[in-house]
Parts: C-alpha cells; structure tokens; sequence
C-alpha cells in the first residue's frame, strides 16, 4: 500500500488510481476507465500510439489482442502511468474520452466515457432552442459538443436496433429527477437515429406550447383551436433542417389534396418540400402543415421505407393545462392547440416503422404538480392510457465511474480551476457535495 | 510616479504609533467577546494535530465558529466578506448566487480568451476565477483616506492611513457600487465579472475611484501634520 501511496502522489491527481480500494470483489485489479489491462496496453493508451485496425477488447488501444496477460500489480500501474508521463513527454491521454464517435457502436463498454460529437452534425441536428440555455453556453465555452455515453441512451438504441418495425411504434419513455440527463439522453439517442437516416421529429421542449407562446391566433382550419403561427415555423424550419439529407434523397408525394385558401391549393402528388416551404413562407396555414405532414408520413413512411423517430421531451405537457384564458374565465384545454392536437395523434399506434423516444419531466408539469417523477403521477390517468403501452427507462444519478469521468472531463476543459479541488480529497468532497447528480455538479463545478 | 512615492512617504511617517493623542476618534466596535478569546481553527489538517504543551489554545477560551466558515475546499475568508458586504436585507442566498454566477462568467470569459489567444501566449491567461478576485481587490485598495479634523474651528479634510481591513472593505463596497452602476437590462453578475476582471488589470470604475481618493489626499497634503 506504501508504494501506491507514494506513487500517487507523483502522478497529477486526475489519474491517481487509489479507487482501486473501492472494488474489493475484483480479484485482478481495475483500472477507474479501462477495465482490466495489459501491462503493454498501459504504455499504450498512455503514449498516444495511433489507431491500429485490430481493436483490443480489454483497453480500446487498438494495439495488442486480449490474449495478453490481464494482471497488473496496483503498483506496478501507477509506476507505469508515472514513466509513461516522463518518457513520452506528451500529456497522457484522455482517458475519459471515447474515439467512437458512431452512437449505433456504444455498448455498456463505453460507459462513462464522452464522445464528441462533430460540430457538422450538431449544428443540423440541435439548433438554438434545444437544451438549456445553460449547456448551450456550455458546448461554446468548451469548444465541443461533448456527450457521455450512459446505460439508458444504450439501452433504448439496443431496444431499437432489435425491435420489429412491421408492427406499431414502440414508445420509450426516459424518467428521472431533475437534472439527471434526461434530455442529454434523448440527445444521444436522436443522434444515433439520425447517423442511421431516420426521419426524425425532434420536439425540444412542448411545455413552451402551453404557456410560453409569443402569438396566438385563431385556426384557419377549426374555429375552436388555436395557432402558434411562430413555433409552427420555428419547427418546420427546424425539421428541415435535420432531414435535408433525406428529404433530397427520397422525393415524397402528398396523397391528399389540401385547400387552404381559394387561390392557394395543393393538388394531390405535390412534393412534400412544397408542403414544408409553403408552411414557412405562409406562418398563418404553419400549424396545419405541420398536421398535413404528419398524416401525411404516417400513411406513407412503411411504403417509402423511410423509418421515422418522434422524440419529445416533456411529454407530460401534452396533458398540462394552457394558458389561454377564454371567455368562461377558464383556461383552454391542451387539446385545443393545434400543434399539440398533431403531435398526439403520431402517439397513436395506427402507423408503424417507427419508434417514440419521449420524456417525462416534472418542469414539464405545473408547478402543483411536480412532487415525483414517475411516468404515472406526472403523465395523470388521461396521458398515461395515450402512451400506453410504454417502455419506461429510469435515468440516475452518475454512478462511482460516471462521476470521476465527468470530474476528469471538467478538470481537463479547464472548468474546476481550485487547486484545491484537484486532490483526491477535494474530488471526494465534489462528489459528496453534489451527490452524484449530473446538474448539480456541473453547477457546483462553475464556481470551483 | 512622482505623486505615488510622495504618498508611500506619507504613509511611512505614519506609522508611528501616535494614536493615543490623536485626534481622530477611534471606532469601538461592541463584540461578544472579550480580548482573551482565541480565533477558531478552521483548517482541518491544522485541527488533526495535537496541541503543543504551552499552545494558547489550552488555556485560552475560543470564539464560536461563525456560519459561514466551513472545512469546505471552496471556503474563502474574503469571498465569505464581499458576499455579506453585497447582501441586502439578510438575503444571504441571492448574494451568494450572485456571487458564484459572477465567478463563472468570469471563467467563461478568460476561458473565451484563453481558446483565441495561441499557444505561447495561453500561459500568461490566468483563468482561476478566485485569483483575479483576489487580485482584483488588491488592485482596488486604497493607502489613504480623508477624515474631518475640527482644528481652530475649521473643519479639515485630513489624509490618514488605512488599516488592511478598512481598505479591503472599501475596495469591495466600491467594486459593488461600480457593479451597480449599470442599465436595468444587465445583470449584476455579468457587471460584476466585468468589473472585476478590469480590476485585476489595473482599469475599470473601482479602480479610477481609487486613483481619486489618492488625488484628493495628494491635494490636502498640506493638512496632514493636523492628525496629531
């Protein structure tokens, strides 16, 4: 133990290795990242060797096969990390990042570990009112868009590598308190279906819908509903944006005519690119397009073979009562807006080649009415008999490997500046002080 | 220059301990304790060991913790002072929030630099959010302050000392005025942050307040000797 002790104290914090202790069911001892290693995968990883097409299993070096020797003493390994350091010269590399950047490749080996996703994809894909405003300032700061790969994104993408898309959608359904990445996963998993080329229909934040609208208008279509003509188009925009690729790829005819005014008629067989500009270019007919596309992909997407996600986070709000005030002095049912009223009827199981990857979040809710979590409390009975049948995915807090990797991320990016902070007691005290929840310690991190 | 050395002159003849027939009156702050109680420790490592045989703290009685003092790694004396010289009306916790918000977009800020700049100049970036602060108040630290002397029944505006607690306290009251000083539509966290990067370079508000309370004092030189 003495020599681990002193080893450690040679070695920069962010890669000391005494939670070692920690596992004591481990014969072999484990590394915090990699799992168990060779001592020549050691140096490896260490030195930055490049990629070598034949990937070891054990460390991801890409160097040597698994049939190595897998044990290493614990001191022997802090040893290696401290002559690593010296003789290559070069900062040791990251070890909580992950060089696969292809999400349908992430498997529970990758736990922990960030990825980067390329700017290219992350500028079509999560436009300005995606997260919060919080990461977004984030992904600036740090010059990246990074995500960490975590058990329920891997979970739901192996759900939908395996599931039978002849029969109707299956609806996962991402639950947990706040800040615990729920939205981080749905990014992940928005990620991987789009690397895949499915049509995706993100819908950042529904709850906006209810009660933060900018305008509202009376529907072109039925005189009891209501138009957000702005978010409408926001969307539009929004979804042609993510599915430029695949829109070009295969031209869609509309299969009903639509008449929105007198002069202005889509004859049946127009492209569906028309159906979109003219929604944009015409914000009062925005929300009812936006209806016209939905029937439209549901009738036609198992046709044209063109698989479709609906992601929605918040989708509690669906059921949550607006703000709109009408003449009785009581407020408008969520039914009553148009862009809700769509989107509920793609929660439907009438269509098929397709999955539903939504939230439920308490912030989503009322505020009488976020004292748990769960699907069944937040959604209430009404929302709860839509959705089901339903996959419910529980997302926690980080666990012990989780929370050191993120720590080591934050260290890295420059983020935790107290000298303080990066000794082993001052990790301890982070990850005691925020409890291992994702928001709290990124908060907690911001002014360290 | 020249003004500056006059001051520090100025200053050193005022180190004799003449406060005993000094005019000025003297504040007495009322504290719970009297002289003979010891600070507490709050530094753990400091706590773990174990007395020496005559150490005061044997036999000498010791003040109550405060609330606000932690064995926490994020613990600050100074940081603790300018949180409850910003609070109003005992809201602690909105000080507080400010305060951290102000630290972070500090980071962010010197962060932003720090990825323009290129690498041999990335060195010289400081970007530990605390330090600046640090820095920032010792930039803001006056020498000098005015005090009204009656002399002969004329009142005087004399230039005396000021002790490191009474200037600390003022450097950080002006950084909070200056940092107040703003339009409704910006935020006192991104002000601040501002305010107390300029500090830490020697410009900004704070500091231009500063440089004239030394001015005034250069002027009224000829009225020090009345201090005693």
């Amino acid at each position: 133990m003495a020599t681990l002790n002193s080893a450690s104290q040679v070695l920069p914090s962010i890669y000391s290795i005494s939670s070692f202790e920690d596992q004591p069911k481990m014969s072999a001892p484990i590394s915090r990242y990699l799992g168990p290693l060779s001592q020549r995968c050691v140096l490896n990883v260490l030195r930055h060797t490049p990629a070598v097409p034949m990937a070891c299993s054990n460390c991801r070096c890409r160097q040597f096969s698994s049939k190595e020797s897998l044990t290493v003493d614990v001191s022997n390994l802090a040893e290696m990390f401290r002559v690593a350091k010296q003789s290559s010269g070069k900062p040791l590399r990251r070890l909580f990042m992950t060089r696969e950047e292809d999400p349908g490749r992430h498997t529970m080996q990758h736990e922990g570990l960030f990825y980067t996703m390329q700017p290219e994809t992350h500028n079509v894909l999560f436009k300005e009112d995606s997260f919060t405003a919080e990461f977004r300032k984030q992904v600036e700061t740090f010059n990246e868009m990074t995500l960490m790969v975590r058990r329920p994104a891997v979970e739901v993408i192996s759900y939908l590598k395996q599931a039978n898309y002849a029969y109707p959608p299956n609806k996962y359904l991402l639950y947990g308190s706040h800040g615990t990445g729920k939205t981080m996963s749905l990014a992940h998993i928005i990620h991987y279906c789009h690397s895949q080329g499915w049509m995706v229909l993100y819908v950042p934040w529904p709850s906006s819908w209810n009660n933060k609208f900018r305008y509202l208008t009376n529907s072109s279509y039925k005189a009891d509903r209501w138009d957000l003509p702005r978010e409408s188009v926001s969307w539009l925009k929004q979804f042609k944006t993510i599915n430029a690729e695949i829109l070009e790829k295969t031209p869609i005819k509309t299969r009903y005519s639509y008449e929105w005014t007198k002069r202005e008629v889509m004859e049946k067989g127009s492209a569906l690119t028309y159906l979109i500009e003219f929604g944009i270019s015409r914000p009062k007919f925005s929300s009812d397009c936006i209806g016209a596309l939905i029937k439209e992909l549901k009738c036609q997407n198992e046709e044209l073979g063109v698989r479709i996600l609906l992601a929605i986070d918040g989708v509690n709000s669906f059921w949550r009562p607006t703000a709109i005030k009408l003449d009785n002095k009581e407020f408008a049912d969520p039914d009553k807006i148009t862009l809700i009223h769509n989107f509920k009827k793609l929660l439907q199981t009438d269509w098929s080649n397709g999955a539903v990857v939504g939230t439920v979040d308490a912030k989503a809710s009322v505020k009488e009415e976020r004292a748990s979590f769960m699907p069944r409390y937040l959604l209430k009975k009404e929302g709860f008999e839509w959705l089901d049948p339903f996959v419910p995915i529980h997302v926690d807090d980080y666990n012990d490997k989780e929370v050191n990797s993120c720590i080591d991320y934050y260290v890295d990016k420059l983020w935790i500046q107290n000298p303080k902070a990066l000794t082993e007691e001052g990790r301890n005290q982070l990850i005691f002080l925020t409890n291992k929840n994702p928001r709290i310690l990124e908060r907690t991190a911001a002014a360290w | 220059m020249a003004g500056k050395a006059a001051l520090t002159n100025c200053c050193r003849i005022f180190h004799v301990n003449t406060r005993n027939i000094s005019p000025i009156v003297t504040q007495v702050r009322w504290s719970q304790y009297n002289p003979h109680y010891l600070e507490p420790t709050i530094d753990k490592t400091e706590l773990k060991k174990p007395l020496e045989e005559q150490d005061p703290r044997r036999f000498q009685p010791i003040k109550a913790i405060r609330s606000e003092q932690t064995v926490a790694l994020g613990y600050d004396f100074q940081r603790e002072k300018f949180i409850n010289i910003m609070m109003k009306q005992g809201n602690k916790r909105l000080s507080r929030e400010i305060f951290e918000k102000c630290l972070e977009n500090i980071k962010r800020i010197q962060l932003q630099k720090y990825h323009k700049s290129e690498e041999n100049e990335r060195s010289s970036i400081e970007l530990n959010p605390m330090n600046i602060f640090h820095q920032a108040i010792e930039n803001c630290r006056p020498l000098l302050k005015l005090t009204r002397i009656n002399k002969g029944g004329v009142a005087y505006q004399v230039p005396v000392p000021m002790t490191e607690k009474n200037s600390t306290f003022r450097a950080m009251k002006w950084m909070i005025e200056s940092a107040k000083a703003k339009d409704a539509n910006t935020r006192m966290y991104d002000q601040l942050a501002h305010e107390l990067i300029n500090a830490a370079n020697n410009t900004g508000k704070s500091i231009k307040k500063k440089q004239e309370l030394h001015k005034q004092c250069e002027s009224n030189k000829a009225y020090a000797h009345f201090r005693w």
